[in-house]
């Protein structure tokens, strides 16, 4: 048994007026330990993924499918139990960490907080579970920093601290949204190196949700692109990364400037991605595929496995032979 | 090649109201002693973190911002010293791109008009169909099409809106663009279209560029040399290559390794030797060198001396007292940090 299985998964925001579906049956796996990159662009449902994973939709969205943590159905599952799970098994970052902490409220607090709430320790004993991750997450002087404000932490600092909540209850599943987006490229790389370590020590499997190749490239094991709501290549890093075989896979690869080599062109996807309101006809990829053929106009590619743990959405058979396309 | 911009001892210092009414405002040094020029047909990359006054000396360029000391010296001219009307005739040769496509588009202006706006002022001699045919041409040139001319700006996308953006910019036939982070709020396949763009526009109508980003790779794609600022300071100005393949300042060379690489075998293999701490307010900097606070290599004399720029070789500069040192004993890092 794995410990998240995610079986077509079905997001939906009620609309004035009209229904908008933003995930389309979407499936994974994770193993316990195994980190998964969740890759895709704006607008591609990356996010509303893990949202719905812990039930955190909107008011007006709701998921169907199914999402099983540890052999238990989540989906349809009554809030209050829906509480324990997230607190103790599951827990989430998010990309702004300043607007995820309470500003009213001192580190500390919000930390034990947690503690006491969930695993019914005293205040104190969860005081000093508290400084104890802080300094997990290898803030200098955590005993200092648990008597600040967030105002007086800076970005990396709040952004340690949220990790260091996610962690207190040693969840067995970390799901991390752009957790490094807003962060300058020196604290992103002590961030990511934390998250490495922390997978390693506390055996946590993590959902890195991402548009950066890079960050997922030193971090996952595996890796899933998202374009417009659907999954469109599964697969480990590796092999997605030295032998794509989704277009779009493919196309995110050549469009990424890369620091150490300078490169005459980029070889970007054309166009832009499409409204998920008004999808294109057959593959939804087609307009900007360089790949297309009759048979991507009209009909929509089902993902399916073509090697053992690999599966894509593409109607294409075989390797990818990019031209360079002359965009 | 010949000087187009050259910019000497530039300062700038904000004034912030430090919360209390009576109490004194605080200053905060953005930019001190920065100087370098720019060759014509050049893209001059400039880099760092946030806080590093890359934003603001790009301003200080097109003279957005005053600045507080220093001079812009653009063909020989000090911008600093020509009077306001004067400085808007000149406004045309000199354009600036923004980050947020979107924020920088009157929403209520149709794309014709936006694009067209420039002209009114710096170009009032055109009539209406010299100015409306030249908009089609822009829009051409940075891949629109002429029919959306009376479209407004909501109807776009990130990307498109970016185009109009450059579209406005190019209008007024400017020899230099500032482009302030121009790709930072697009997605990876858009960015990738628009560096390109930007260097076709480049070529087709012999443009000089800085560009100024905090993504290191987008740099390197894009600049023939690089300036890299730490807490409003020069600390390393070099060729694109020389600064990638055979960094100088320690904080170059951190800020390389800590970029992540979209390769998953080089990433594995690669030690990300992530720098400690992390950058220090620029209202209190440290004394001396302002990154020894976070350089393995910092000794005493670096809380004391504050480094002067040295020429390494021909074009290239670094301001770090023991960069010989460093560069002479490669191992040293290895021992140091232990």
């Amino acid at each position: 048994m794995s410990l998240l299985e995610v079986t077509d998964l079905c997001v939906g925001f009620h609309m004035p007026g009209r229904d908008v579906q933003v995930v389309d049956k979407v499936s994974f796996t994770l193993e316990e330990g195994q980190t998964l990159a969740i890759v895709g662009e704006s607008g591609s449902g990356k996010t509303q993924t893990a949202f719905s994973i812990v039930g955190l939709l909107a008011d007006n969205g709701y998921s169907w499918g199914s999402v099983k943590f540890e052999g238990k159905e989540l989906i349809g599952l009554r809030e209050s139990e829906l509480n324990k799970v997230r607190a103790e098994k599951i827990a989430m970052i998010f990309q702004d960490p300043m607007t995820s902490l309470n500003p009213y409220i001192r580190v500390i607090d919000q930390l034990a907080e947690v503690l006491v709430q969930h695993k019914g320790v005293s205040r104190q004993q969860a005081e000093a579970e508290s400084i104890r991750m802080l300094d997990a997450v290898k803030l200098p002087d955590g005993k200092n920093i648990a008597r600040r404000f967030p105002h007086e932490c800076s970005g990396g600092m709040r952004q340690r601290i949220m990790i260091a909540m996610a962690l207190l209850c040693r969840p067995k599943l970390l799901i991390a949204d752009e957790p490094t987006t807003a962060l300058d490229v020196t604290v992103q790389a002590q961030m990511l190196e934390l998250f490495k370590s922390l997978t390693d020590e506390f055996g946590t499997a993590l959902i890195m949700i991402t548009h950066d190749l890079g960050v997922v490239a030193g971090l996952a094991d595996k890796m899933m692109v998202m374009y417009a709501g659907r999954a469109v290549e599964k697969g480990t890093v590796d092999e997605l990364f030295y032998d794509p075989r989704h277009p779009y896979t493919l196309g995110l690869l050549t469009s990424t400037p890369h620091v150490e080599e300078r490169s005459r062109r980029l070889n970007p996807i054309t166009g832009s991605p499409p409204n998920i309101e008004n999808l294109p006809r057959g593959c939804t990829f087609h307009p900007r595929c360089a790949f297309r053929f009759e048979r991507c106009f009209a009909e929509i590619p089902a993902i399916r496995e073509f090697e053992p743990g690999r599966s894509k959405a593409c109607h294409c058979e075989g390797k990818l032979v990019f031209e360079e396309n002359v965009a | 090649m010949s000087e187009l911009l050259r910019i000497d001892n530039l300062s700038k210092t904000f004034s912030i109201n430090a919360g209390g009414f009576f109490s004194k405002p605080l200053k905060l040094k953005a930019l001190q002693d920065i100087s370098f020029s720019v060759q014509r047909g050049e893209t001059l990359g400039i880099v760092g973190e946030s806080g590093c006054g890359k934003s603001t000396l790009g301003r200080c360029i097109l003279q957005l911002l005053k600045p507080d000391e220093g001079r812009v010296l653009w063909m020989g001219t000090d911008l600093n010293r020509v009077p306001g009307e004067e400085m808007r005739k000149r406004r045309k040769d000199l354009q600036i791109i923004f980050q947020d496509p979107l924020a920088s588009l009157n929403p209520r202006m149709t794309v014709g008009e936006i694009v067209a706006d420039p002209l009114k002022t710096l170009m009032p001699e055109l009539n209406r169909e010299q100015r409306r045919q030249r908009v089609m041409e822009m829009m051409e040139a940075v891949g629109l099409q002429p029919e959306m001319i009376n479209r407004y700006p909501h109807e776009f996308s990130g990307g498109q809106a970016q185009r109009i953006g450059i579209a406005r910019a190019l209008i007024t036939e400017p020899k230099l663009i500032v482009c302030d982070e121009p790709v930072s709020a697009l997605d990876v396949s858009i960015q990738a279209q628009i560096l390109n763009l930007l260097s076709e526009l480049k070529d087709q109508f012999g443009l000089t560029l800085i560009f100024i980003s905090h993504n290191l790779s987008v740099v390197r794609h894009v600049s023939d040399r690089i300036l890299v600022l730490y807490l409003g300071r020069m600390v390393e100005l070099s060729s694109g290559d020389e600064l990638y393949d055979d960094p100088k300042h320690p904080y170059t060379k951190a800020l390389l390794t800590a970029v992540p690489i979209p390769d998953p075998k080089r990433a594995r293999q690669r030690s990300i030797d992530a720098l400690t701490g992390e950058i220090p307010s620029p209202i209190n900097p440290p004394s001396g060198c302002t990154f020894r606070t976070r350089c393995r290599y910092a000794t005493e004399r670096c809380a004391e001396i504050r480094p002067p720029l040295e020429l390494v070789s021909e074009g290239r500069q670094v301001a770090c007292i023991r960069w010989r040192e460093i560069d002479a004993a490669p191992g040293m890092e290895a021992s140091t940090a232990a």
